[in-house]
């Protein structure tokens, strides 16, 4: 036996166990109370109770069809906007599609409950002021447009998909070698022919990899049916397991029924896994990534470009102008009032001036509880994995890696249920359970994934020869990474540092799944007033929440001196559906 | 023996199987000594280099630095807890720090740090030593190759180790700069007196820095020796290649010693049993063109092509249905395509028992 293969260090061997535990933990835990009646820690045998009571209820085939409906429609409505947008991006001169493309980087982090509680504003039956609007002028009987439908729902979340999409989409197309285009030029072939006959084909992958991708999202997607769908009784596999471990009456939470139908979203989510990677390989056969940098020249719109930038137009004023507007409107209103000549007198700071309460005290010092752990967990350990990754000889990097990238593919919902889970049955021994340590822990669980991508792809341009030099200078391996790696992957470390923070600042299903009496955050805080009809507070709340983020946003890009659409924003995009 | 590896083997998995880089190779370095590993890429050198800072672990096989086991199948110490300095290929400085600040980090954070006064004038000494104390608060990555060559080596003999390891550390500088590197390099490592063991591809720097070179291809070690003895009695074919240009000569060996070749009998005493395929090597600065008139040891040929280089001229001559590369202080007057007269003295003549490499 030869004896390079040696036995694994220590500290490889401690990241494993942490990772095992962080991100295996919470599905093992899903199968386990899938397989358990009662209260987590009570006695309970092993059974399959739980699965023979979904399925033997006629309420599970409708909560799948909804899902599945729900993802579909979703998905109409991100590609009609997805589509054109990232040809008009990427292929065409498109006047201002830089600062657009920056625009798309930024409206991702605006939470799409936010986005669904605008446009409730704007469509719902009974105070929607569209709906009141279309009465009054054509003198409708009834409101003609209902958010609190299916078609609302997907409408919501559909919209909330596109950025992530396109950065998805973007990047294949960014990748293509337009020589190949031109080989069909110099060929005789003409332009749309080649369109037709080249480039569909050739981004045919990435088109289904980001369809499967955002449909995996789709099915585990709680912000949009728990805002619409819970008070329009339309229930998706996302909504019923909230509603398991959350009941609105009263009664015990159930977290075999939450097991089982975790279950059948875990499934569903790995059968869509599997079309994903099948995708994957079947776009790095066509091989069309190259090195060169040049772009291909982009196509001049020429008289259609006045319509283009109209649908462009069109495109951001439902993505965020118009919800987010209403939001602010709303805000500076005593009830939800048209805008017109006539509203503007009423105009008051007063739902701001009431915003702080002691209950939203708590719930922002909660917050900057989970921003100070979240990130720099989520950082710390990424720089673990990164470094074992991409710097070590270790056997085990495979799996870490692939562990590390895990919990992207595991839906946020089951995440926070399984950790909710853990931490009842170890209640006795660890205060866990009803912490905001424990939504710290599952952000930083969730965006783990995000964080090591960013650090593998910085730490692989680390030349080895920059650490060896630190290793026969005497310096250990802690010292080396401390010295001279970390410093070098500054720029990475301290952006996704930012980008965790974001997404945890708004992250708001685990936060929810995980809430009881004291660790609100503001997030929920906004959830929990909305669900008590305080509108305007809600909106000077979500007005604020948005407003913190857009300045921080503009703080960490002077002071990282970076544009917003760097690698990591992409990432972060994706993260962020 | 400040250095000491025997019987070293080392291989690596690659997509292709498992490639033996190192096939087991024994070396000794007195204190004090410049041993330089010289060979092509692959040949194993860099790896051998790279066992002896801990930076690959062997195979099997041990290696001792300063009389302590480093490496031995049950004992392995890490690369920081060994006493040695490295030169890397790329330089490894550090791009985040200033040139004092590289040279500093070793004292400070190393195993081998030393008392916090102590340190400003180590780092200033070392700095005077490679001649770069003026831009010691200068962010590294402000200077040229060849300053940050002399930081990486600052950086290296700082910690004053017993053994200094330099992984072909001129590649990367231009032409000039290398000449004149060279030559503060061999000023540098003998002022200090350290034991160093050096990696190259290029005979130049192999024979005009060390001590001894030890010639490598394949993983293993096909000539060790002082810098002349490799180059005068190289042990074949592709020693005498690679240190240096030769020209070959298929042939027979006759009765009496002489050797039956394209260019006629060559009058060498070649030891070989009578019948035996040889190869005969010249190098090219042994030829001389001859005017006129010679007779003895002499050929005729026809110049192919001239190459003025300053102070030689190279020739190619056809003879024979060979080319010979001729390197003459005296040029011929004969111009391309025209009869040349080489003189091939028979002395110069190396005689080796198999086909050149090819």
């Amino acid at each position: 036996m030869l004896r390079s293969a040696r036995r694994e260090s220590p500290f490889t061997i401690g990241v494993l166990a942490l990772l095992l535990v962080a991100v295996g933990g919470p599905i093992a835990l899903i199968v386990w109370m899938s397989l358990r009646r009662g209260l987590p820690g009570g006695a309970s045998p092993l059974t399959l109770d739980n699965y023979v009571a979904l399925f033997r209820s006629p309420f599970f085939l409708e909560t799948l069809a909804n899902t599945a409906v729900f993802a579909m429609l979703s998905l109409l409505v991100t590609f009609v906007f997805l589509v054109p947008l990232t040809f008009l991006f990427s292929r065409t001169d498109l006047p201002f599609r830089t600062g657009f493309v920056v625009m798309l980087s930024i409206v991702v982090l605006i939470p799409t409950f936010l986005r669904a509680i605008g446009w409730i504003m704007l469509l719902s039956p009974e105070i929607g002021l569209v709906n009141r609007g279309l009465i009054a002028v054509f003198g409708l009987e009834s409101a003609p447009l209902n958010i609190y439908s299916m078609g609302g729902m997907a409408f919501v979340q559909g919209l909330a998909f596109v950025p992530a999409g396109y950065f998805m989409l973007s990047a294949a197309y960014r990748a293509m070698d337009p020589a190949l285009e031109e080989a069909a030029y110099t060929s005789g072939i003409g332009k749309l022919t080649t369109f037709r006959t080249v480039d569909v084909p050739l981004t045919f992958p990435a088109l289904l990899g980001t369809f499967v991708y955002l449909a995996m999202t789709a099915v585990s997607a709680f912000e949009a049916p728990g805002i619409i769908g819970l008070p329009a009784r339309i229930f998706v596999l996302s909504s019923v397991i909230f509603l398991d471990v959350h009941p609105q009456s009263v009664g015990l939470p159930d977290y075999g029924a939450a097991g089982a139908n975790g279950m059948v979203m875990l499934v569903a989510g790995l059968a869509l896994a599997v079309v994903y990677f099948r995708a994957l390989r079947a776009g790095r056969r066509f091989a069309v990534l190259t090195g060169r940098g040049y772009r291909p020249r982009p196509l001049r719109l020429g008289r259609w470009t006045g319509l283009a930038l109209a649908f462009v137009l069109a495109f951001f004023l439902m993505e965020v102008f118009l919800p987010l507007g209403m939001l602010v409107w709303a805000s500076l209103t005593p009830y939800l009032i048209a805008p017109s000549a006539d509203a503007l007198p009423l105009l008051t700071l007063a739902n701001y001036g009431r915003m702080l309460t002691p209950q939203s005290a708590r719930g922002l010092a909660n917050t900057v509880v989970v921003l100070a752990i979240a990130p720099l967990l989520a950082v710390a350990i990424a720089v673990a994995v990164a470094w074992i990754v991409t710097r070590t000889a270790s056997r085990l990097r495979g799996i870490i890696d692939v562990l590390a990238f895990a919990p992207h593919a595991v839906p946020s919902v089951l995440v926070a249920v399984g950790l909710a889970y853990v931490a009842l049955l170890a209640r006795g021994a660890i205060p866990l359970y009803g912490s905001v340590l424990i939504i710290a822990l599952a952000d930083a669980i969730i965006y783990l994934a995000f964080a090591s991508r960013t650090l593998n792809a910085a730490m692989i341009q680390v030349h080895h020869e920059l650490e060896e030099a630190g290793r026969v200078g005497g310096l250990s391996p802690l010292a080396t990474l401390r010295h001279v790696i970390v410093p070098l992957v500054r720029p990475a470390l301290l952006n996704s540092w930012f980008w965790v923070a974001l997404l945890s600042y708004r992250e708001v299903t685990m936060a929810l799944v995980l809430l009881t009496q004291f660790n609100n955050v503001i997030a929920t805080d906004i959830w929990t007033l909305w669900r008590e009809g305080e509108v305007n507070r809600v909106a000077a709340l979500g007005t604020s929440l948005v407003a913190v983020m857009l300045a921080l946003i503009v703080v960490a890009t002077l002071a990282l001196r970076r544009s917003p659409v760097s690698r990591t924003a992409a990432a972060g995009a994706e993260a962020a559906a | 023996m400040t250095i000491r590896v025997s019987g070293l083997r080392k291989a690596f998995a690659t997509a292709g199987g498992r490639i033996e880089a190192v096939a087991g190779i024994d070396l000794a370095l007195h204190p004090g000594e410049f041993l330089v590993l010289l060979g092509p890429s692959g040949c194993g050198k860099t790896t051998t280099l790279r066992c002896v800072a801990g930076l690959e672990r062997a195979d099997e096989g041990r290696i001792e630095v300063d009389g302590a086991v480093v490496d031995d199948g049950d004992r392995f110490v890490p690369p920081e807890r060994r006493d040695i300095g490295m030169v890397f290929q790329s330089y490894a400085v550090w791009p985040h720090l200033t040139v004092a600040e590289n040279v500093a980090l070793p004292l400070t954070h190393g195993q081998r740090r030393v008392a916090h006064r102590e340190i400003a004038p180590r780092v200033a000494e070392a700095l005077a030593l490679v001649r770069l104390d003026a831009l010691a608060s200068r962010p590294v990555t402000e200077l040229s190759g060849g300053q940050q060559q002399r930081v990486a080596l600052a950086r290296a003999i700082v910690t004053r180790p017993k053994v200094l390891l330099m992984d072909e550390p001129l590649s990367n500088l231009d032409a000039r700069l290398r000449d004149s590197m060279r030559t503060e390099l061999r000023r540098l490592t003998q002022a200090l007196g350290v034991t160093t063991l050096y990696v190259t591809h290029d005979q130049i720097e192999a024979l005009s820095l060390g001590d001894r070179v030890c010639v490598m291809r394949a993983g293993r070690i096909l000539q060790q020796g002082t810098p002349l003895e490799v180059y005068e009695a190289p042990v074949d074919t592709f020693v005498a290649a690679f240190v240096g240009d030769m020209n070959f000569v298929p042939g027979t060996v006759r009765a009496d010693g002489a050797v039956d070749t394209p260019l006629g009998r060559v009058a060498c005493a070649a030891r070989a049993a009578p019948g035996t395929a040889v190869t005969l090597g010249m190098r090219p600065e042994h030829i001389t063109a001859e005017p006129d008139g010679a007779v003895a040891d002499s050929i005729d040929g026809v110049l192919r092509a001239r190459t003025f280089l300053g102070e030689t001229t190279a020739l190619q001559v056809e003879a024979g249905g060979l080319t010979l590369v001729a390197k003459v202080r005296r040029a011929p007057t004969s111009s391309v395509g025209q009869p040349v007269r080489l003189h091939l003295p028979r002395d110069a003549w190396r005689v080796f028992d198999r086909a050149p490499a090819a």
